[in-house]
């Protein structure tokens, strides 16, 4: 028997020029970015962590945010570096970065792709700029615009194996209309996938603030009900199929790493605030999920000097385990894998669940076993959340 | 101890008057409790009384105190509730007293509760002696509170004690007054036991532990008893009083306060007021009990989740053992399915037990609006009462609904006279007398529907008086009005929990009201509620609650699965707190929605 293994590495690049009204991740706007410190920082961090895995060859690499478009391609590629050298990156590995329109100041997308990057996800969000202002984002259409074309030609030159653009539908003013203009513009630039998020308020998120103070109007939920409906006739003509809640994309173009997150798979991750999942250090568990501190400094002054600097850490069991995949496995299209279900969490919990789908089923929910696969149909993923409850 | 030195007394007040802190000065002040372990409102054992600042349950204690004459008296300090719920548990520990002390604020003056418990002391003949408490208080005015009380209770306080619970004033004053104004008891130790039940509590490892105080006789560890109303025989198995640590003694005789311990294994066994006499040589005229309980307000009680009934019945039951002011009986609602009719004193006393229930048992309830009781006097002469809505026979079959009046005494400022006469006018009340108790106060007698009062009268009457007007009432009859069902419907079905008797002049308001209210706490669902209120067949007002539309998260946050399922852990919690009706979730809320009378 093999040492289960993380195959799945996650890098949290927390520094941004400015803050978006609506994120809530783990961001610190500054103007000097310590990029050689936290790089140093970084290595430090997995060192630590190598310590209790057995290496296996990396499958997916994603370099989060943040905005990692602004750690320079040289940072970056001395991550890959270390990685390879650790457990060895195939070349058939795919590699994400983070990019935001006019945050490449440091390195261009094409030398990221250079540097082993292979896959580059852009911030769009919008393609108005009275909507970006309203996000708080730091680029303009123009910039967003530029980096699309930028993307569309290292794609068409084989620079790049895939790209996305983020999209954010539903804030107040949009129309229908609006949001059909944004998905053209940015398909036509030949991207093979795309994620298109519905704007949520997030508590603690200065768009929270301007909902309750009313000086900013909350998103109108049965408009963003349209659009979420309306997403997968836009992309078709362009390839693209819904295959996650908020994410579409052509055959072949799936994120692997985040479909790594969505089927209970194992996860290296470093950096502020990042999230891992890893094997168990005690038997009797399926595994253990940490998070890192989201201050920077704290996580910073921590793992220089060779600590974690964990805020989370939670041993899960089978059936913590089976409630995390059943409410990441049913936003795929493709839905859940009992079989695979079965395997890590056992029989009887996977039986469980399965009585309480065929339950939920006769009592006219919209959910259906077909082979060993639950899933929702997409007609009804808008009201995923309220089936998962049945489930769990 | 000799009767001619023991002395029993109870605490009078009116809620907030500072009764309890009197009561903490005493147990300080006769060594009973050394000032590092005092804790406030030391009587007052659950944590909901301190929280809430209230007693609910009567507590006895035994004090020793050396008055200045030299000599050493035992002191039975009998403390009561002072909410107005719970009136019939001051009567109770009355009862046990030859006099009680009549605490009254310097500054707020004679209350309503005041008035009212100093009416029930003077009809157990019970020495009073007037406290005039916080005279610390910069507003406080004794002199004018002393007229008040002469003006308008007719009590002489030549000898009213001025004091501060706070400041520990004027409590050495209290303990000489009670020593020479309140006679010791007067009872023949050589004839057969009598002792009064004056409470009982139960407790999960002596059973019942019943609270007497001995009248005539004596009784002793080991001695058969016999209970004159329930007609049980007991053997005393332990006698303990609390000194306010519980001490075991060997017996108890005339004028002294104790806790029997019999082997009893429920409340219900013991009947407080009864008396207790010696199995061998009974006596054979019992005391004169008290007026016995009647509740005032009834609700339904249910799990949420119907698996958990059997786990209520076990908490309720529990719970019951030590408040024999409660009653219960299952019921069976088609919406909730089965649970508990259960009776209370008044809408604190719901809100307290339920709480425990919710606390101390951790049950996740459904309570339905409280109701009064009504008696239905129908076609064929009969006559029937009761307490749900649900349960009113078919119209046709009704000749009429009567419902309780009560007779409600409200202080108030004169200033608000106004806005008082206007709140009980709404509320069906009729005048009957309007009195000064003083050129700046006045006292109000209304006639007035239970039903009106129950809910939030008396937070509307603080709210009108600016917290200045006090309430008290008690039952005068039932008579008939002009009530008429009001129905919700839900999907077209009637909502059998949800069903309110009402006022026909007042049916189509709380009609569109409740709907409304309705619309506002139904969440959303996968399809469109139509939610009606109706009198009979005619709909008069109609509500939808549209479908949802999207019930989704947009993002998984990253790698951070483990907020995502905590998310959904409290969206779950959230969601066992939802009753399936029909096809329907409705929140807990929503079935008190009714309880609320504001647009708001």
């Amino acid at each position: 028997m093999t040492t289960p293994s993380a195959t799945s590495v996650y890098i949290h690049f927390p520094y941004c020029l400015r803050r978006c009204a609506y994120c809530d991740f783990a961001t610190t706007v500054a103007r000097d970015i310590p990029r050689d410190a936290y790089l140093a920082a970084i290595l430090a961090e997995l060192q630590l962590r190598a310590r209790d895995l057995t290496p296996a060859p990396i499958a997916t690499v994603f370099f989060g945010g943040g905005t990692p478009s602004l750690w320079g391609a040289n940072n970056v590629g001395a991550v890959l570096a270390w990685l390879d050298r650790w457990a060895g990156l195939p070349a058939d590995a795919e590699v994400t970065l983070e990019a935001n329109p006019g945050a490449t100041e440091f390195s261009t997308l094409a030398e990221y792709a250079a540097a082993g990057v292979n896959r580059i996800s852009v911030g769009i969000q919008a393609l108005d700029d009275r909507r970006l202002r309203a996000l708080d984002r730091v680029h303009d259409s123009a910039g967003a615009l530029g980096a699309l074309k930028q993307l569309g030609e290292l794609l068409g030159a084989g620079r790049l194996r895939s790209a996305s653009a983020d999209l954010i539908f539903g804030a107040p003013g949009q129309t229908l209309a609006d949001l059909q203009a944004d998905v053209r513009r940015v398909l036509d630039h030949g991207l093979p996938h795309l994620s298109a998020y519905s704007l949520t308020v997030e508590p603690g998120t200065p768009l929270h603030q301007r909902v309750e103070r009313q000086v900013q109007a909350a998103p109108d939920e049965d408009l963003q009900a349209d659009m979420l409906a309306a997403l997968p006739a836009l992309c078709a003509p362009y390839g693209l199929s819904r295959y996650e809640v908020s994410n579409y994309a052509q055959l072949n173009h799936t994120c692997r790493h985040n479909l790594a997150y969505w089927t209970g798979r194992y996860y290296l991750a470093a950096g502020v605030g990042a999230h891992g999942f890893l094997p168990a250090a005690t038997p009797g568990w399926l595994g253990r999920r940490y998070g890192n501190a989201r201050s920077h400094q704290k996580w910073l002054s921590a793992v220089t000097r060779g600590a974690f600097a964990e805020e989370l850490s939670e041993d899960i069991d089978a059936e913590t385990h089976l409630a995390e995949r059943v409410l990441t496995g049913l936003r795929l299209t493709e839905g859940l894998d009992l079989e695979a279900l079965r395997r890590d969490v056992g029989e009887p919990l996977s039986q469980a669940l399965l009585q309480r789908a065929h339950k939920a089923i006769a009592r006219g929910r919209p959910l259906q076993v077909s082979g060993t696969r639950i899933c929702v149909p997409g007609e009804a993923l808008h009201l995923l959340d309220a089936l998962v409850l049945d489930l769990v | 101890m000799q009767a001619s030195h023991i002395r029993n007394f109870s605490i009078i007040a009116h809620i907030d008057h500072g009764k309890s802190t009197i009561a903490d000065r005493i147990l300080e002040l006769t060594g009973a409790v050394e000032a590092r372990q005092m804790q406030a409102q030391f009587l007052d054992s659950m944590d909901i009384e301190r929280e809430r600042g209230i007693t609910i349950k009567s507590q006895a204690v035994r004090l020793h105190y050396t008055a200045k004459n030299g000599e050493t008296y035992t002191l039975h300090l009998i403390d009561t509730p002072g909410h107005v719920d719970f009136g019939y548990e001051v009567s109770r520990s009355l009862a046990a007293c030859e006099g009680a002390l009549l605490v009254v604020d310097a500054a707020q003056g004679v209350e309503a509760q005041t008035l009212a418990n100093v009416y029930l002391a003077l009809d157990g003949n019970l020495a009073l002696i007037p406290v005039i408490n916080k005279i610390d208080l910069p507003s406080a005015r004794p002199t004018e509170v002393c007229e008040e009380i002469e003006e308008g209770i007719g009590i002489d306080t030549t000898h009213a004690v001025f004091a501060s619970g706070k400041t520990g004033l004027g409590i050495e004053d209290i303990l000489e007054a009670v020593i020479t104004q309140i006679p010791p008891p007067q009872g023949d130790l050589e004839a057969p036991l009598r002792a009064m039940v004056f409470d009982s509590h139960y407790d999960a490892y002596r059973g019942v532990m019943v609270q007497v105080r001995i009248v005539d006789g004596s009784v002793k560890k080991g001695d058969k008893v016999y209970f004159m109303e329930s007609g049980g025989e007991f053997e005393v198995l332990e006698i303990r009083v609390r000194t306010p640590k519980e001490v075991i003694v060997d017996g108890l005789s005339v004028g002294e306060v104790g806790v029997l311990i019999c082997g009893i294994k429920a409340v219900r066994d013991v009947a407080v007021g009864e008396t207790v006499t010696q199995a061998k040589r009974r006596a054979t005229v019992p005391l004169k009990g008290f007026k016995h309980v009647q509740q005032m307000v009834y609700s339904g009680i249910f799990p949420v989740d119907s698996a958990e009934y059997q786990t209520l019945r076990d908490a309720i039951e529990k719970l019951a053992l030590n408040d024999s002011a409660f009653s219960w009986e299952p019921e069976t609602s088609s919406a909730l399915g089965f649970g508990f009719r259960c009776g209370f004193l008044g809408m604190l006393h719901m809100e307290v037990f339920q709480e425990r229930l919710e606390r101390e048992y951790n049950c996740e309830l459904i309570t339905t609006a409280p109701s009064v009781i009504y008696r239905i006097h129908k076609m064929d002469g009969t006559v029937i009462s009761l307490s749900n809505p649900g349960d009113l026979p078919p119209t046709g079959d009704i000749d009429e609904i009567r419902e309780p009046i009560v007779k409600a005494t409200i202080h108030t400022p004169t200033e608000y006279i106004g806005a008082v006469v206007k709140l009980c006018t709404d509320r069906r009340g009729a005048q009957k007398d309007m009195r000064y108790m003083s050129p700046t106060r006045v006292v109000l007698e209304y006639e007035i529907p239970l039903a009106e009062i129950v809910f939030d009268f008396f937070d509307k009457l603080k709210t009108a008086t600016r917290g200045y007007a006090s309430l008290d009432y008690e039952f005068k009859e039932f008579r008939e009005g002009d009530l008429v069902k009001l129905d919700i419907l839900l999907h077209n079905e009637i909502v059998d929990a949800l069903s309110v008797i009402v006022h026909r002049d007042k049916a189509y308001e709380k009609g569109k009201s409740l709907a409304e209210k309705l619309r506002k706490v139904i969440p959303r669902q996968q399809f469109d509620v139509a939610i009606q209120a109706a009198i009979g067949a005619r709909i008069i007002s109609r509500e939808t609650v549209k479908a949802l539309r999207k019930d989704v998260t947009a993002k998984c946050y990253g790698g951070d699965i483990s907020r995502k399922r905590k998310l959904l852990e409290k969206q779950k919690a959230g969601k066992r707190r939802m009753k399936q009706v029909g096809n329907i979730e409705v929140p807990q809320e929503a079935f008190l929605a009714v309880l609320s009378t504001d647009d708001d």
